[in-house]
């Protein structure tokens, strides 16, 4: 018996309590009652999070995007997360790719410059999928994770939290308005002493509230250590990346010896006339687009500013005395210059110096 | 009227007879012509070709483009033959997020301003990315899909008509093994029955006439066999275009890795430019966020520092593991400004000389420093007035 009057005591109050809030708001959003406005710097630090918790969320889901484009694997990815189960090691796009060039390239023939070339191509395609791999992970573990932790975290008890505060409020208000309809003494006495209990509870949960919000500032601290963390992997990423691919033109580059030893092995085979100018034009272009791809590794040397030795392709005759005269076969030494043509360097021959068209020369290393 | 139904029963006497081939050759009731092992050869060379390009091809497009949604769309797009819309990268979509929760953020905190710097950098990674994949997909895929649907169709089709003339040439071998059976047993038939008149008349008009069957499969056979040679020699000469085919292909390769290697280093070159942004501004963040910030939130601002510093030094680790010295020289000098090729950097912590050829360093010094062609990547040559030496990489923090 007691216990029952116990819980229908509780209940009654509870219930009571809740009317009281429902009454106040009502009558605040009507213009019928006075509200406790909260002071500006309370506000600003609301709108603050608030904002910090939207861009958070937005920024957070298009990283997620960027590393992992394709929704199917986000979604299994996430399936994997909320089952707590560890999501299997996918072999990624750039990896899958190189593995089918690897296989192509074994079954075309190692020893044709075709099979050589996918050969080396799928084995760089394989370490950029490596690279790939380990931005996506040290993204999400120095990225996304903490972002998410701030989201899932931080912010739930900053929301719980503001929560409270609202009906603190309410109660506050409520009270005020019970004590100014209060006629008799004796009810105006009960009603400030209610009064002063909830302006208390209100200002105790005010102050929590603002702490809280206070920590956006180390939250965003922290986010900005996390965005150099991030900053740093992708740097990480694209240098590797960019040396794989520096190291596969390099070896690409030994493209014409690969080039005639395949000429030399379809000879072997009786190739009508007509056929044998059908493969000469594309040789001569593939030719053409060897001395093109070397301008990209002159822009590394021009980058490096360091001597280079390199070899002649063709004799070539000083048009003035600010050239050099090359002569087929020679090796000398080249260097750029800031600010001068991009299509010339410097070559020095013994104590001779001069400008050098970079499309007779054949850089080594 | 008679035209076409003459045309018809005569295709449906072909393919009828063709059919009848085919599934006795299965049965093992049939000769097969067989194909001289350079000709199989050259055919198993095209089969493969064309795998491994599809395969290529395929894996290609889902590197370039791995949402499987906006790959369907590119391909109702091409389908319909209109043109694509340009489509905001994810990389672009991540920077506009950024700038505009720095905005809102507050462009003139810290955490605000490196947004915005991050922001613009990824939307230049966006752009290139962008470019790598037009430039990849003309360069690339492109010749690969025309060889796909173009060679490789023609290609297709001249060995199905071999097929068919082979067949036809077995079908006529088949005829005219029949015909001479018939007429060898026709001619032996005599020697029983000479001996009465009749039979003699009937059994040499049997022999005649067999004899003019055996000529006519004769005759078919040459003109099948001649067809066969020469669609034999068609498709042959097609397939040894495999060759020039190859030749192609490796062309567009090398445009690929170009482009990728292009797509790369403008990534490298942004990232480099963020970092020493971000790296100059370190100063800034600094005394900006202890003034706006109360104290609690100073200790955990502090360790920002030591990160910004890590975050700069690991580039000459990396360039170190990936390349022999010559090349981690190279990489080195990618940091270095292409102007100059010298920097300066601040001393972190003292450091005693322990030889001669090395430059003793004091905590918090400015000195200038560059690297040599095959020095050990751990090392820089460092000046100080009229003073040079080498100097340990882990000691300095180097300044844009």
């Amino acid at each position: 018996m007691n216990i029952m009057d116990f819980n229908v005591k509780k209940l009654a109050a509870d219930a009571g309590t809740f009317l009281s809030r429902a009454v106040q708001f009502t009558e605040e959003k009507l213009g019928q009652a006075e509200k406790t406005e909260l002071d500006a710097h309370l506000e600003n630090l609301l709108s603050k999070a608030e904002c910090t918790k939207i861009w958070t969320e937005k920024i957070m889901k298009q990283t997620e995007v960027l590393l992992q484009p394709n929704p199917n694997a986000r979604i299994e990815e996430f399936v994997y997360e909320k089952l707590d189960r560890k999501a299997p090691s996918r072999i990624n796009n750039p990896e899958l790719l190189g593995q089918y060039m690897i296989d192509a390239g074994t079954e075309f023939g190692p020893g044709t410059a075709y099979g050589n070339a996918l050969i080396k191509c799928g084995e760089t395609q394989k370490r950029i999928g490596t690279a790939d791999r380990e931005l996506i992970q040290t993204s999400a573990l120095n990225f996304l994770t903490p972002l998410r932790n701030f989201i899932e975290g931080d912010y739930k008890t900053i929301a719980k939290e503001r929560k409270l505060l609202q009906n603190k409020r309410l109660d506050l208000d409520a009270a005020k308005t019970r004590l100014k309809k209060a006629k008799a003494a004796e009810t105006k006495s009960s009603s400030e002493q209610e009064l002063r209990i909830t302006q208390s509870e209100f200002d105790r949960q005010a102050e929590i509230t603002r702490l809280l919000l206070e920590g956006i500032s180390s939250t965003h601290a922290h986010h900005l250590r996390c965005l150099n963390d991030f900053v740093e992997a992708q740097m990480t990423y694209y240098a590797q990346c960019y040396q794989y691919m520096l190291d596969l033109q390099k070896q690409l580059g030994s493209f014409p010896s690969n080039y005639l030893s395949n000429n030399n092995q379809t000879s072997g085979t009786p190739v009508p006339y007509a056929l044998s100018n059908a493969i000469g034009p594309s040789a001569q272009a593939s030719t053409g687009s060897l001395v093109i791809t070397c301008p990209s590794n002159l822009n590394d040397l021009k980058e490096s500013s360091n001597n280079r030795k390199a070899r002649v392709l063709y004799d070539y005759d000083a048009a003035n005395s600010t050239e050099l005269s090359l002569l087929a076969d020679e090796v000398i030494t080249v260097f750029s210059v800031v600010g001068m043509d991009s299509d010339w360097l410097m070559g020095e021959r013994g104590n001779q110096k001069g400008k050098v068209p970079i499309t007779y020369l054949e850089l080594l290393n | 009227m008679d035209f076409n139904m003459k045309k018809l029963a005569s295709d449906a006497g072909i393919f009828f007879t063709r059919a009848v081939q085919f599934t006795e050759e299965k049965f093992g009731q049939a000769e097969k012509t067989e194909l001289d092992a350079h000709f199989e050869n050259l055919l198993a060379r095209a089969d493969s070709t064309k795998n491994w390009t599809e395969r290529i091809l395929r894996q290609t497009e889902v590197l370039l483009q791995p949402n499987p949604s906006a790959r369907v769309e590119e391909f109702l797009y091409e389908k319909l033959d209109r043109k694509v819309p340009s489509r905001v990268t994810n990389g672009e979509l991540l920077a506009q997020y950024m700038a505009e929760a720095a905005s809102e953020l507050g462009p003139s905190t810290p955490y605000g301003k490196t947004l915005i710097k991050v922001s613009e950098a990824e939307k230049r990674l966006g752009a290139a990315e962008r470019d790598f994949i037009h430039t990849a997909s003309l360069s690339f895929l492109t010749p690969l899909r025309n060889f796909l649907e173009g060679d490789w169709k023609t290609i297709s089709k001249e060995r199905r008509l071999l097929q068919n003339r082979r067949l036809d040439l077995d079908a006529c071998k088949a005829r005219l093994k029949k015909a001479k059976a018939a007429e060898a047993k026709a001619t032996t038939v005599p020697d029983f029955q000479e001996t009465r008149p009749r039979n003699y008349i009937l059994s040499a008009s049997a022999s005649a006439l067999w004899n003019d069957e055996v000529d006519k499969a004769e005759q078919e056979l040459r003109v099948a066999q001649t067809e066969f040679d020469r669609q034999a020699e068609v498709t042959r000469l097609l397939l040894e275009g495999i060759s020039s085919t190859h030749v192609n292909h490796l062309r567009c390769l090398h445009e690929f890795v170009k482009s990728q290697t292009t797509y790369y280093a403008q990534c490298y070159r942004h990232m480099l430019d963020l970092q020493k942004q971000l790296g100059s501004s370190q100063g800034a963040i600094f005394p900006g966020t202890f003034v706006g910030t109360t104290e609690p939130a100073s200790p955990p601002l502090s360790s920002t520092s030591p990160t910004t510093t890590a975050a700069t030094m690991p580039v000459v680790p990396t360039g170190a593991v990936l390349a022999p010295p010559e090349e981690a020289a190279l990489c080195l000098e990618e940091v270095a400004p292409p102007a100059s090729g010298t920097r300066k950097a601040r001393v972190l912590y003292d450091y005693e000389a322990a030889d001669s050829s090395e430059l003793a360093l004091l905590a918090d010094e400015l000195i200038t420093v560059y690297s040599l062609p095959g020095m050990d990547p751990d090392w820089l040559i460092g000046e100080r007035g009229n003073k040079k030496g080498k100097v340990p990489v882990t000691y300095l923090e180097l300044l844009s």
